[in-house]
């Protein structure tokens, strides 16, 4: 018996990191097309044309007092032909609204807001005098997150695309010209399209951009950026490849208006809004039928500060995990079923078996081989033997995705930071990873007791 | 494997699969180091190079003398790829005589035949996409053949850059030929096609209105879209009985197209669409009156204020807004309408009068 479950957890083992290692090889190819597909399609080119959609931008903001006009400035300065920005104010305790009237010259205006998916009631529009494609409103607190802002968003939104993003995330000047790009290509089919995510931390920023990247100082944020090119280069990149991608970073997102109108928009009753929507998309679609392409394209680029603390960032993998639990939860019949074609037999039994159920398959394999050793059942010369492995396939994964970013996309220039990044690769394998493991695991449990709190 | 002798076997499996993964990343680190040497070798190399062959070019490019060329002629690979940038860059600042010069000296060089063998045999899709690009910028007209072909090439980055190509060297005769190669792409071939149409002018325009009665939808779509680009009120003939198509995405493009044309007569037309049974149709009319500052329009548009489609009623408020005083006045005539919707919408556009200075 002992032996029999000692192997499944080897197996276990073997394949999963031969998935990654799939989805990594799979990913550099797309990567390379893509690189290759610039050289001819430049976001000028897109930029001056009559034809490119216009986009509203979404930032819900909850108490964001001290960061929301620089950020709000930032947007307003993006390279694009036509968006607007819609700062959404969820009940906000501190002075959200007053710094944003005072910065920009708000003014009430008589707008009827049109609620076509249900949300809280938005208690006034306001719109800037100095720039007319800034909004704000101002509504009423509801729980569940920053559903209900997105979807007063969305139904305030005159334009046919939108994005969402967060109040202190960061969007490089051509982040929307780029991920416009497969709309351009397939406007009909193109229903959502995420973009990379990247660590803030350590870069200089000014008045909301981002002026030189670097790494910084302590080593939590240098692993998470180890952690978000392995999570964003090996991973999304190849199962948007697949059209089973099922996450699209709430941070950063540009979405066909349309079809998440017709789902009911982004669901108050999940803390994993981003991926419950794409989830659904999917569903909707499968169901329908159509064909649709969910993409996400590896260089647009969304700054984001990561928790430099141990006790926050417990609590974001603790939330991630419990979203993760409650979408595949929710979804659950689409799971091994040949009807949702790539989403049903790859994307969802991926998701579950290896990223939700990971930690938990990792704690009971160290309690098996601690309890074969402690009854002299295995030889401690294969447990450790094991345990290397792991740890060094861990490395192995984490150095290609630096390798991968330095061959394809080069964001971190200095030789320094590439060095760094290369021992943040081997680093992270000796506590960080435990850690990581260890709250998600906490998640898990948490989702099991059904603690659906932010 | 024997169950019992497991740990044995893992413990083997486990000693060579590590000393795969040692091998790869090893390797890798290798290959990243040796392509940063390459790279600043391969720098040093081209600043080197590239002064003593612009000044050649350049004073080529001035004077025209046949001799002045004769060192450029059949240069080795790294060579030619250092002066075939020159040329490039050159023929995009070049004008009158000088750019028939860059193009002379671009076949001289043996560049250009290079290019079209790449264009033709390559296996390599970039490689063909930068041929068609660069044949079309240096403006190789006995390349159309090529080019041609191109545009039934698999890849659509060929063939957008055989389209460019072809635009650039102003081919009108082939302008079918690319609509049927771009049609699946739309916005991205209208972007294409808006680049190709502004290089060859007017007299692409009789073709366009032909591919507008296209069988093939998509077609037909992207020459309405470009019909419209030329703001020429001679094609509202074409334009205007399209609006009573079966098709909604041929009837919005019309729609579109004759407000981008901006003409009274056209405009004039498109007032019926006020009460079409699509409300895409509706709200894309009152768009262009709004636009055009159309105000026959403004009893049509105030019905459409109570319209039951929300972004009809959202569109025909903002058009009347974009009216001057006569829209003003029907905005506050709205104010009194005995439907709600209409009133509110009123009342939200009247503020923003109120509020633009």
């Amino acid at each position: 018996m002992m032996t029999y479950l000692q192997m499944s957890i080897l197996i276990y083992f073997f394949v999963v990191n031969g998935l990654y290692l799939l989805l990594f090889f799979f990913s550099c190819a797309v990567i390379i097309h893509y690189r290759s597909i610039l050289r001819f399609r430049g976001p000028s080119e897109i930029l001056k044309a009559r034809v490119t959609p216009p986009i509203s931008i979404l930032v819900p903001a909850y108490n964001e007092e001290k960061g929301i006009v620089s950020s709000v400035r930032a947007l307003l300065g993006l390279n694009y032909p036509q968006y607007e920005v819609i700062v959404i104010n969820d009940g906000s305790q501190d002075n959200t609204l007053g710094v944003l009237e005072k910065a920009f010259s708000l003014r009430r205006t008589a707008h009827v807001y049109h609620r076509e998916i249900p949300t809280a009631t938005v208690k006034v529009v306001y719109r800037s005098r100095v720039y007319p494609n800034l909004w704000v409103l101002d509504k009423e607190k509801e729980n569940g997150g920053k559903s209900d802002p997105l979807n007063v968003g969305v139904n305030f939104s005159q334009y046919p695309l939108f994005c969402a993003v967060d109040a202190d995330s960061i969007l490089e000047k051509d982040a929307l010209v780029r991920v416009v790009r497969p709309y351009m290509d397939r406007f009909q089919e193109v229903v959502a399209v995420g973009g990379i995510v990247r660590v803030a931390n350590g870069c200089r920023i000014t008045n909301g951009i981002v002026e030189e990247v670097g790494l910084a100082k302590g080593w939590l944020p240098n692993f998470q950026v180890v952690e978000y090119l392995r999570a964003f280069l090996s991973g999304r990149v190849a199962w948007a490849a697949r059209n089973a991608l099922l996450v699209i970073s709430g941070a950063f997102g540009v979405f066909k208006k349309q079809p998440v109108k017709d789902i009911g928009g982004y669901s108050t009753e999940t803390v994993g809004e981003d991926m419950e929507m794409v989830v659904r998309l999917h569903r909707r679609l499968r169901k329908q039928k159509r064909s649709y392409r969910i993409h996400f394209i590896p260089d647009p680029v969304c700054w984001t500060e990561v928790p430099h603390k141990w006790g926050i960032l417990g609590r974001q993998r603790n939330r991630w995990q419990r979203g993760l639990g409650q979408v595949l939860y929710r979804n659950i019949s689409m799971f091994a079923n040949p009807k949702y074609g790539s989403i049903g037999m790859l994307a969802m039994p991926y998701f579950l078996m290896v990223e939700l159920l990971s930690p938990a398959v990792e704690l009971f394999g160290y309690t098996l081989f601690g309890i074969a050793i402690y009854l002299g059942a295995v030889y401690w010369e294969a447990v450790v033997t094991f345990l290397i492995l792991a740890v060094w396939m861990g490395i192995f994964l984490s150095l290609l995705a630096v390798l991968l970013e330095e061959f394809t996309l080069h964001r971190y220039p200095r030789v320094r930071s590439l060095l760094k990044l290369l021992f943040c690769a081997v680093l992270e394998n000796f506590g960080y990873r435990q850690m990581t493991a260890f709250f998600r695991l906490k998640g898990l449990y948490d989702f099991a007791r059904k603690q659906n709190v932010w | 494997m024997n169950v019992s002798n497991w740990p044995l076997t893992f413990l083997t499996l486990s000693i060579l699969v590590s000393n795969i993964l040692a091998v790869i990343v090893t390797s890798l680190v290798v290959i990243l180091v040796v392509t940063k040497v390459i790279g600043m070798l391969w720098d040093k190399y081209k600043r080197k190079r590239r002064a003593s062959f612009m000044s050649l070019a350049v004073e080529f490019l001035r004077t025209g003398n046949a001799e002045g060329k004769l060192p450029l002629k059949n240069l080795g690979w790294a060579d030619a790829v250092i002066l075939k940038a020159i040329l490039l860059e050159l023929s995009e600042e070049a004008s009158g005589i000088q750019q028939p010069r860059a193009t002379e000296l671009y076949e001289f060089s043996g560049i250009a035949d290079k290019e079209i063998r790449t264009l033709r045999r390559s296996w390599f899709w970039w490689l063909r996409a930068a041929s068609a690009h660069d044949l079309g910028q240096m403006r190789v007209k006995r390349a159309k053949s090529n080019l041609i072909q191109a545009l039934s090439d698999k890849n659509i980055e060929v063939r957008l850059e055989a389209t460019w190509a072809i635009g650039h060297m102003g081919f009108v005769d082939t302008l079918p030929l690319v609509m049927e190669s771009m049609s699946h792409f739309f916005k991205i071939a209208a972007l294409r096609m808006d680049a190709f149409i502004f290089e060859m002018g007017a007299p692409a325009l009789p073709l366009l209105l032909d591919l507008c009665k296209h069988p093939e939808w998509e077609i037909q779509l992207l020459a309405i879209h470009l019909v419209g680009e030329f703001k020429d009120p001679g094609t509202l003939k074409v334009l205007l009985p399209l609006l009573g198509s079966q098709d909604l995405e041929i009837r919005i493009a019309a729609c579109k197209a004759i407000g981008s044309i901006g003409d009274p007569k056209g405009l004039s037309g498109v007032i019926p669409c006020m009460e079409d049974s699509a409300w895409q149709i509706r709200a894309q009319a009152a768009k262009q009156f709004g636009r055009n500052g159309f105000t026959p329009a403004i009893p049509g548009l105030l019905k459409c204020m109570e319209d039951l489609a929300w972004w009809v009623r959202l569109n025909a408020g903002e058009a009347l807004s974009q009216m001057g005083k006569r829209g003003k006045i029907a905005l506050k005539r709205a104010l009194k309408s005995p439907d709600r919707f209409a009133r509110d919408m009123a009342s939200q556009w009247l503020d923003e009068l109120e509020a633009t200075p």
